[in-house]
């Protein structure tokens, strides 16, 4: 729905039924009952993945809450938008349970109320409201006798009451909130109710797509009700924060209205000169000076936000924000302005309507892309860009694992062909009523055709459309038909014809296969981190450096409970499976795939019962988020809900990634409920808490914020290096030009750093120095030496090899190709190394040049994506700079001096890096540079996979 | 800095970022203390209360017994409870045991300076000299710990302000300060004379009364 096109209000918000936003698998037909207990895969990238619905805010302004089409409740502190400090889940199935379309959150900030369609699984056919408190996330209320859906909420000032308009049985109805008692209702509306509005005195004011206005005096009693004057189908209704005025916008009417709020009589229009579309959102300022809105119309492609002075009787100004609609405006204190759009994004307008920050979902957006979607015939190759009309497009290759840019062209790509003779698709793009050769293709009502791509044969064509995907013979005869994840913006058939690759609006890219158009493999990349994820039907999945955290398991708990999410990488050794990913366009089969992946990898893949795996799921109950916190001992009470029969094997405690506690069982279980006393770091720090199974599955960590106000740490920290680099191998098959030079070039930055550390103790091994057992020796060391106030790094030059399972060696200088596996040092005792360093670590390696000695020379011999997501996960949090992703080779060139990573890395920590020119470089800062500098330098044929925990950043270099 | 010549060298050889493959790791069959007991039931072994101990130590704890050691480099406090526990360098390897492990405040370069055999720390001027001196080591209790290779006189002296010195006799190379129910001032600057070693100390601003973890109000005269 992001297409900025003028779409009837009855079919953007109540028709969100139409929609089957984000689900992961594909749609299948009728409403399951019971609820599914199967996990079901989902995308998380950290922001609302569709349309946002619902904004809300409490009383004081800094606790906001949003919901969306994408089946999740988002809770933000306004102080710190980065993440949300809560996603909360709903009860979902694969069809449409646990769309949201709308939120209220009590002035005290301790409930969140949503609905949408919601409990339509439950005892007698009705529709559900949830309760949710926004300490813990969990669902205390379920409300299971709604007549209908709910479109609109608004609570009380004294949170005492809650009103809901509803749609089906169209309704007002009035909650006493203490105990989800019905207090009143109205069943007499007419058509479905999409705003709702209370003011101090516990008036509501609702509107009806019935072309009504309804005031109710408080305990909705009284009821006055008007024809809307405006328009036909009035879609928001706002008091004004005196009471005395209500703002009514319309969708089928540009005009905004000001309603006297006794009894409804017209006082004033707002100046709407100019504008032909109606405005769907209308807010208040909280001081009452200003009223705003938004809705359809657009300046220049742009979605503007309309101003109005002196209480919206003044001129009105636009301010251009966004290029999609916005869905909600949510005022603030200090006459600040929240705002939402379609396609996830949630951002901030300071008084003079500033933009101060927006969140995004990051999905690529798809949409005019029929002519930059192009596909290699085999289907392992796909092109696209993450902006509308496709500019600076990018590459996606399953052999290299690695994203990279479009540029030069590749002849190899081929887009849609979208013209055939005799075949004749026409009306194909945005229209209702596409047509083949002279007749109609018949869609469902509403229903968008939005991309074409004929096959190579020119036998059949695929038509992508806003809610589905669907296969035509020649003849105009459906071969099948798969519901789509978001609207179907660009497709092309494949040069050998087995697959329809389509991008939706979900950010996603999937391959369908052509004989029946099950989806084979997904593809997902974030537009901003250029993190990314492919994965197959069952969830084995391939993913880059921080990509396995955009999708996870969701799992229901029951119609009553909050349901629990679970990253895939918490099931990384099961899941992570870059063989069957390679194999599946091969095998056009999950199940053959697998059986080749394991073939040559050695495994045996079992069926596997995800739920008898599942970790437990940990609670901070205190401190509470963002506590503030003087003394650095504190207590962290918490819960365990285990969700298998596995015991509790042990919980860590950790701080900014370091573990601060560890309890590990021994006779007597661990209890699931308990406290841990632990030392905080004396700074801000972000607090993570663990629990590991007896079968060794770690939990989602539970994530706090701590803010410090006690004296800062007095400690100055030492400096602790480990340089291995090893260029002269003793096998002559193995040398390097540069990676010596590259550990001498490493170290050599922090040799003057002594202003910065309390000291500094560098060991390198160079070339013959480099033996399997000097490295293992010097790893002791640099696993002991530091101290818990220290920082520790190991940079790593040279080979690196993996087996056939995936597994990764170092080559020590005087291995040779054929021992590498059985004389190479393992990544598990490079990573028990690292994880012993009591301080703070930093792992770079550079060990991704090329295969040829293993006998793949186009690629490197190691998947180093793993290895940055393994030591990167909750319960390492080892920070990690690789000079590559995936498979793609690391460059380094004579002129360079160094390869390209450590070349990048060295000018970044020289000061190329101090981007605020403070006079250190951070870890942040590092991290931005190497990204950006190693992708120019090797004209995006490299990009480094950067692992650094979230939120966690300290100064590595002081410049002067 | 206050560092004897042994210790010197090893500072110039660090910044000077030299790979000598044997200066940064203890030689050969050399004695390491690594924890301290906080803590031990009775009967284990033959360990008390305050003994430092070396990496590669164990001790059978029974069903009952229990003891808590802290890591003098990496700052683990770990309780221990039942099982046998086995001292390694940075921490406890715990077989059929419960462990509680968590990171204390401790100044661990502090305690490997006062921990290196051979070394004689020298605290700077009192408070009628011009500059105040560096401390050797930071404590996060009010009331520190000290170890002694032998019975002799201890004075503390506060450098920062005027304040009469504190004397007591080491009877038993050990003393909690805590037990004399002596507490010095937080974000005081102290000198530990001990014979002719001195150690110049910082109680640390938000520095814990009573019963902190024994690594983090540690002074070792060795």
């Amino acid at each position: 729905m992001r297409k900025t096109i003028s779409i009837p209000y009855r079919r953007l918000a109540p028709a969100i039924a139409l929609i089957v936003p984000l689900a992961l698998v594909a749609y299948q037909g009728a409403l399951a009952r019971p609820l599914p207990e199967t996990p079901i895969l989902r995308i998380e990238a950290g922001a609302h993945g569709s349309d946002v619905t619902g904004l809300a805010a409490d009383a004081g302004g800094k606790l906001l809450a949003t919901s969306s089409y994408d089946k999740t409740l988002r809770l933000w502190r306004l102080a710190d938008p980065s993440a949300p400090v809560r996603v909360i889940r709903p009860p979902i199935d694969f069809d449409r349970e646990g769309s949201l379309y709308t939120v209220a959150l009590s002035p005290d900030g301790s409930r969140a109320v949503t609905a949408g369609w919601t409990g339509s699984g439950g005892d007698s056919g009705s529709w559900s409201l949830y309760v949710f408190d926004t300490a813990s996330g969990e669902m205390v209320k379920r409300v299971a006798t709604l007549t209908g859906r709910l479109l609109s909420l608004a609570f009380s000032a004294d949170g005492k009451r809650l009103a809901a308009g509803l749609k089906d049985k169209p309704a007002v109805i009035l909650f006493d909130t203490e105990n989800w008692s019905v207090v009143s209702r109205d069943d007499e509306q007419r058509d479905d109710m999409p705003s709702i509005d209370m003011d101090k005195q516990g008036r509501v004011v609702a509107a009806s797509l019935g072309g009504t206005i309804s005031l109710y005096e408080a305990g909705l009693r009284n009821k006055r009700t008007i024809d809307s004057p405006g328009g036909k189908e009035p879609a928001i209704v706002r008091f004004s924060p005196d009471g005395a005025t209500i703002a009514v916008g319309y969708s089928d009417s540009p005009r905004v209205d000001l309603l006297a709020a006794d009894d409804l009589h017209l006082i004033a229009s707002a100046d709407t000169r100019g504008i032909d579309k109606g405005f769907i959102v209308l807010a208040w300022s909280r001081s009452g000076n200003y009223l705003y809105g938004s809705g359809y119309y657009e300046r220049g492609g742009r979605n503007p936000i309309r101003r109005w002075e002196n209480g919206g009787r003044g001129a009105g100004r636009d301010f251009s924000i966004t290029n999609t609609v916005v869905t909600r405006l949510q005022p603030l204190p200090d006459d600040s302005l929240a705002f939402t759009t379609q396609g996830g994004t949630f951002g901030l307008l300071d008084p003079m309507m500033r933009l101060v920050w927006e969140k995004k979902h990051g999905a690529a957006d798809f949409r005019d892309q029929h002519d930059t979607l192009k596909v290699s015939a085999d289907g392992g190759t796909v092109e696209f860009s993450f902006e509308r009309f496709g500019a600076a497009p990018v590459r996606f290759s399953l052999a290299t694992k690695a994203l990279s840019p479009g540029e030069p062209p590749d002849p190899k790509l081929a887009g849609a062909l979208t013209e055939a003779p005799g075949l004749k698709v026409i009306d194909w793009n945005d229209t209702e009523r596409p047509a083949l050769n002279g007749m109609t293709l018949p869609l469902k009502t509403h229903e968008s055709s939005l991309s074409l791509a004929i096959a190579p044969d020119q036998k059949s064509f695929v038509l992508g459309t806003a809610w589905r995907v669907l296969k035509y013979d020649a003849g105009g005869k459906l071969a099948w038909e798969a519901d789509a994840p978001g609207e179907a913006w660009a497709a092309v058939v494949t040069g050998n014809g087995k697959f329809a690759v389509v991008a939706f609006n979900d950010g996603t890219i999937r391959w369908l296969r052509m004989s029946d158009g099950q989806t084979l493999l997904s593809l997902f990349t974030h537009a901003e981190s250029r993190r990314w994820v492919a994965w197959t039907a069952s969830g084995y999945y391939v993913a880059s450096a921080g990509g396995d955290g955009l999708i996870g398991w969701h799992v229901n708990r029951g119609a009553d409970k909050t349901a629990d999410f679970f990253s895939i990488a918490r099931f990384r050794d099961i899941y992570y499976r870059p063989d069957v990913v390679e194999k599946i366009l091969g095998t056009l089969d999950e199940g053959q795939a697998i059986k080749r992946g394991d073939a040559e990898t050695g495994r045996t893949t079992k069926s596997t019962d995800l739920a008898a795996l599942l970790p437990p799921i940990v609670t901070i109950n205190s401190p509470a988020e963002g506590a503030a916190v003087a003394a650095s001992k504190v207590s962290f009470a918490y819960d365990i809900r285990r969700l298998s029969r596995e015991p509790i094997k042990s919980v860590q405690l950790r701080a900014d990634g370091r573990p601060i506690a560890v309890v590990e069982a021994g006779a007597t279980p661990i209890a699931e409920q308990g406290t841990i006393e632990a030392y905080i770091p004396r700074r801000d720090a972000t607090i993570e808490m663990i629990a590991e199974t007896a079968s060794g599955i770690w939990s989602e960590p539970a994530a706090l914020k701590l803010h410090w106000t006690g004296p800062a740490e007095e400690i100055k920290p030492s400096l602790f290096i480990l340089a291995v680099g090893i260029s002269q191998y003793r096998a002559p098959e193995l040398k390097l030009a540069l990676a010596d030079k590259d550990a001498s070039d490493f170290k050599n930055v922090f040799d003057q750093q002594q202003k910065a550390y309390r000291k500094v103790e560098i060991v390198t091994l160079e070339n013959e120095k480099a033996t399997a057992a000097e490295i293992r020796r010097a790893l002791e060391w640099f696993a002991s030496a530091p101290t818990s106030h220290d920082v520790a790094m190991l940079f790593m030059a040279g080979h690196g090899v993996d087996d056939q399972g995936g597994r990764y060696f170092f080559v020590p200088q005087e291995v040779g190709p054929k021992e590498a596996l059985s004389q190479g040092l393992s990544y598990q005792d490079i990573r028990r190394a690292l994880a012993s360093v009591a301080g703070r670590v930093l792992f770079f390696i550079d060990t991704c040049h090329s295969g040829a000695a293993w006998g793949d020379p186009g690629k490197s011999a190691t998947d180093v994506s793993r290895i940055v997501n393994d030591l990167n996960s909750p319960e390492h949090r080892i920070m990690t700079f690789a000079s590559s992703t995936g498979r793609q080779r690391s460059y380094e060139k004579a002129e360079w001096g160094n390869g390209a990573f450590t070349k990048a890395v060295v000018e970044g920590l020289k000061g190329e890096a101090d981007f605020f020119k403070n006079g250190y470089v951070t870890t942040a800062e590092l991290d931005a540079y190497v990204s950006d500098r190693v992708s120019k330098l090797t004209l995006g044929q490299q990009t480094p996979a950067i692992g650094r925990p979230f939120g966690v950043d300290y100064p590595l270099v002081q410049l002067r | 800095m206050r560092r004897s010549t042994s210790f010197a060298s090893l500072a110039v050889f660090v910044l000077g970022a030299a790979w000598c493959n044997s200066a940064a790791m203890p030689r050969e069959g050399e004695r390491q203390d690594v924890a301290i007991v906080e803590e031990v039931s009775p009967g284990i072994g033959d360990l008390r209360r305050f003994d430092l101990i070396a990496a590669g130590r164990s001790a059978e704890l029974g069903q009952d017994g229990r003891i808590v050691l802290g890591y003098l480099k990496s700052c683990w406090q770990d309780s221990i409870a039942g099982g046998r526990a086995v001292v390694e360098p940075l921490k406890s390897l715990v077989e059929g045991g419960a462990l509680t492990r968590r990171r204390v405040e401790c100044d661990a370069a502090g305690l490997a300076l006062m921990n290196s055999a051979g070394l004689v720390a020298r605290g700077g001027n009192s408070v009628a000299g011009a500059a105040l001196p560096e401390p050797d080591v930071n404590l996060y209790g009010l009331s520190p710990i000290i170890i002694s290779a032998q019975a002799g006189l201890l004075v503390i002296e506060r450098l920062d302000i005027a304040a009469p010195p504190l004397r007591f006799e080491l009877g038993e190379n050990r003393v909690d300060l805590r037990e004399k129910d002596i507490a010095l001032d937080a974000n005081g600057l102290y000198r530990f004379s001990y014979g002719a070693s001195v150690i110049v100390v910082r109680i640390d601003r938000l520095a814990e009364p009573g019963r902190a973890p024994a690594v983090g109000r540690l002074v070792i005269f060795r």
